[in-house]
């Protein structure tokens, strides 16, 4: 505060910037922080007609003592470690094998290529796949027929669909997610990399003492802040679930949507939304933390 | 400075349209509106974004003809109910919408969001002579809830099979659940199609049990009025209960077991969602499947001859098992109309919409079918479905309400626009579903399900039923793939029910009807 006394906060300068800034202002406060308030639906009875009561914590405890509300916790909780297993490392390892290709136009089809999947909605990508896998037409059943095997019905086997998903997730978001870290290898300083190779370090040794360390902070920045959407599964899973892998695909997300918003019972469904927010919170703030000593200069992402 | 100027105009003006924009679709004119009629569909010339310039013309054309604007809000099919709650929440739905069943209206009286209709209608003598008459209302607490869309005998599911397959095979139509598995396991296993590939199935399904239904039926282990659950109303015991206890549940399970282990049964049955169903029978490679009578018998045969041109169906109505009597169920009313609260004018809605469509014949005509001269035109006394100039399909339908009595078959035949042959055909086609429905009702293996007998009455029903479905399919995926035998598959069934509370509603449905208990003293109920 020290630093800004005397000096003017409205300059010329500044007001344009300001007035830029303005609409993504008011879209966060109209969207983001208006509402705010209706959290307090979860520790009240409030149903389609409006506000009856207060309950307080009432809500939290009948959706607590629910049978199936754990088992979408604990599922949940498997596809989140899924993810940060293969999802979040898959694209710095595609990166680091993309970077490594020297034929230029062979290194951008590829990435052009694995990019696409991402903006194709997941309702489209799990009727892509159903068809894919289906048991009766699909074309990996049909290698395994011609091959003399006996159809897999993937999508009827509970132990199978957090792997398949993870694969699909894979598959997905690994072309996007790459540009980010081919982004931070392109900062690498060249020379360290030809320092490495008067010093005889071959390519696994420069990949892991110099690409990876000039990664670090782009993967703590990332790592970090995907923590705070790290338990919203909803679209994905409920177009990809169906009544025989239930067990293993019910998550917090369908679960809340089954619950409170097909029943309309509102203060369930903000009582579960209410609690994710906390545990992501917390995770970021956790993550947040860590990152603190783990980067070079001592300071958080955050 | 001048940037700073723009910027700021910029940012005040778009504001300003806005509002603007919205002020300049009032109307000046101080002549007398007409009564507004708010309604709520999911097939109302389609599907939402189907003929949007035949909706709207439909809309003005009602109001010019009638002198009553329909304010129309349109809900996709989808997710129909849980977007209808959200919009009574945020005050954007008022007047009269429709709902799909008694649940739904037991839920919007639980929540205070709907008006009891008896102050408002009790002098109409239409009211009294087409609603009450029929018993066509739904009630509750003594007080009068929801009218219903129509008044038919349509609502019936029956077994359609492919009789050309049955013909080609030397078998008849199966009426018992021995002859269902005879007949899948050689529209299996037989070629029935002739291309001398193993490429048929016997029997499709959907959503799991929704399309199977008959064959838990037939075991004396009804399903409820949807097939999603086992907690039904029986005529046999009058009371509701739970048809997972029932020593019949285990053969059924068997029974859906063996026509899944070996490949009788298509096995994506339980993923398959109602489209995929249909396109399964329409591709000619399926024999057979559980459902509305007049898909089967009526709408599918020209789909299916596209792909296979000598296709004919035939339907059962009642498959036999160990039930021989009141084996399926006949819905007589449709789904339901409600007022909502803060309807403005609620007397004046309820009653224009009664004397509209339930007395006025070219009001009840265009709301079931849509502009006269466009999608329908008289012929006589009969109601010509007309057809699209363009792909000649039959014209979608306003689908408002439902067939009454006062305007039904019999005095009204519905045909379909082309030769009289056509005609005559369509009209034998509702002859014989009517003369199905008859026989079953004179041999009793059909019965007739009220308003009041096929939806629980039990807020502690509402208050499970999401996890009680959930379990149920657990229990049907796992026995049926052999996962779980029967008898443990029920165990698990039973202990999660315990969990729930599951006797206590069931308790509760016989308590709102005055029945007596679901459980009875014999061998055939046990408590959870």
């Amino acid at each position: 505060m020290s630093s800004l006394r005397g000096r003017r906060v409205f300059t010329q300068t500044n007001i344009t910037l300001y007035l830029m800034f303005l609409p993504a202002f008011l879209f966060f406060l109209i969207f983001a922080y208006l509402p705010m308030p209706g959290i307090l639906i979860a520790f009240a009875d409030y149903r389609v007609s409006g506000f009856k009561k207060w309950v307080g914590l009432e809500n939290f405890r009948y959706i607590f003592q629910l049978p199936f509300f754990w088992e979408a916790f604990g599922n949940t909780w498997r596809f989140v470690i899924l993810r940060y297993l293969f999802t979040f490392p898959a694209p710095i390892l595609f990166a680091l094998l993309l970077n490594e290709v020297r034929l230029k136009a062979f290194q951008k089809t590829v990435q052009t290529v694995s990019t696409l999947p991402h903006f194709i909605s997941w309702v489209v990508i799990a009727g892509i796949w159903s068809t894919i896998l289906s048991p009766n037409s699909g074309y990996v059943n049909n290698v395994i027929k011609a091959l003399g095997g006996t159809p897999i019905f993937f999508f009827s086997k509970p132990s199978l669909f957090p792997w398949l998903f993870t694969g699909i997730s894979v598959w997905k978001e690994v072309g996007y997610s790459t540009i980010i870290y081919l982004a931070a290898l392109a900062g690498i300083n060249p020379e360290l990399y030809e320092s490495a190779v008067i010093d005889g370090a071959g390519r696994f040794k420069q990949s892991l003492y110099i690409t990876l360390p000039g990664l670090a902070q782009t993967i703590l920045v990332v790592f970090v802040l995907s923590f705070s959407g790290v338990l919203n599964l909803f679209e994905p899973i409920y177009v990809l679930q169906n009544q025989m892998i239930i067990s293993t695909s019910e998550v917090l997300d369908t679960y809340t949507y089954k619950l409170g918003i097909v029943q309309a019972k509102y203060p369930l469904a903000t009582a579960v939304g209410f609690f994710k927010s906390t545990i992501a919170l917390v995770l970021v703030l956790a993550a947040n933390f860590v990152s603190r000593h783990v980067t070079e200069d001592k300071q958080s992402i955050l | 400075m001048r940037k700073i100027l723009a910027l700021l105009a910029v940012l005040l003006l778009l504001p300003g349209l806005a509002v603007t924009a919205k002020g300049t679709g009032e109307k000046t004119a101080t002549a007398k509106e007409p009564i507004e009629i708010g309604m709520s569909e999911f097939q109302f010339m389609g599907d939402v974004s189907d003929w949007p310039d035949l909706k709207a013309e439909y809309l003005k054309e009602f109001e010019k003809k009638f002198g009553v604007r329909i304010k129309m809000n349109l809900i996709p099919r989808n997710n129909y109910m849980e977007k209808l709650y959200l919009m009574i929440s945020t005050g954007e739905l008022t007047g009269m919408i429709r709902v799909f069943g008694a649940q739904d209206v037991l839920k919007c009286i639980d929540d205070g969001t709907i008006l009891p209709l008896d102050e408002y209608v009790k002098d109409n003598p239409v009211y009294q002579k087409e609603f009450v008459g029929y018993d066509n209302t739904m009630t509750s607490d003594g007080r009068t809830w929801g009218l219903f869309a129509g008044y038919a005998r349509s609502g019936i599911f029956a077994r359609m099979w492919r009789k050309d397959w049955l013909d080609k095979l030397g078998l008849k139509a199966p009426e018992t659940v021995e002859e269902l598995y005879t007949a899948a396991k050689l529209m299996t296993e037989n070629d029935p199609d002739g291309n001398g590939k193993k490429d048929t199935v016997g029997l499709t399904s959907a959503s799991g049990t929704w399309c199977i239904g008959d064959v838990f039926h037939a075991y004396d282990a009804r399903l409820n009025d949807t097939q999603s659950n086992s907690i039904t109303w029986d005529p046999v015991e009058n009371a509701w209960g739970d048809s997972m206890l029932k020593p019949g549940m285990v053969d059924a399970l068997k029974m859906m077991n063996a026509l899944y282990k070996n490949g009788y049964l298509d096995n994506e049955f339980f993923t398959n969602k109602g489209s995929n169903m249909r396109d399964k029978i329409i591709s000619g490679k399926y024999g057979s499947t559980y459902y509305w009578m007049h898909w089967g018998l009526r709408d599918a045969p020209p789909m299916i001859q596209k792909n296979v041109p000598t296709a004919t169906t035939t339907a059962v109505a009642a498959l036999k098992g160990t039930r021989t009597t009141l084996i399926n169920h006949i819905v007589s009313n449709g789904v339901l109309h409600v007022l909502v609260k803060g309807t403005k004018n609620p007397k004046e809605v309820v009653n224009s919409f009664i004397n509209l469509f339930y007395d006025n014949k070219d009001a009840h005509f265009w709301g079931r079918f849509g502009i006269e001269g466009k999608n329908w035109k008289w012929d006589g006394n009969k109601v010509v479905q007309m057809k699209d100039p363009k792909t000649g399909n039959l014209m979608p339908t306003s689908g408002l309400i439902d067939t009454h009595p006062k305007f039904g078959f019999a005095k009204y035949p519905v045909v379909p626009e082309g030769s009289a042959d056509d005609q005559a055909k369509a009209i034998a086609m509702q002859n014989l579903m009517d003369k199905i429905m008859d026989d079953g009702l004179a041999d009793q293996s059909l019965f007739n399900v009220t308003n009041l007998y096929d939806n629980p009455r039990s807020p502690k029903y509402n208050a499970i039923v999401a996890d009680l479905e959930r379990i149920f399919n657990e229990v049907i995926v796992k026995a049926t793939t052999g996962e779980l035998s029967p008898e443990n598959a029920i165990k698990y069934y039973r202990d999660n029910m315990r969990k729930l509370g599951t006797a206590a509603a069931i308790e509760e449905m016989n308590a709102a009807l005055g029945l007596a208990t679901g459980r009875k003293a014999d061998t055939k109920w046990k408590n959870y």
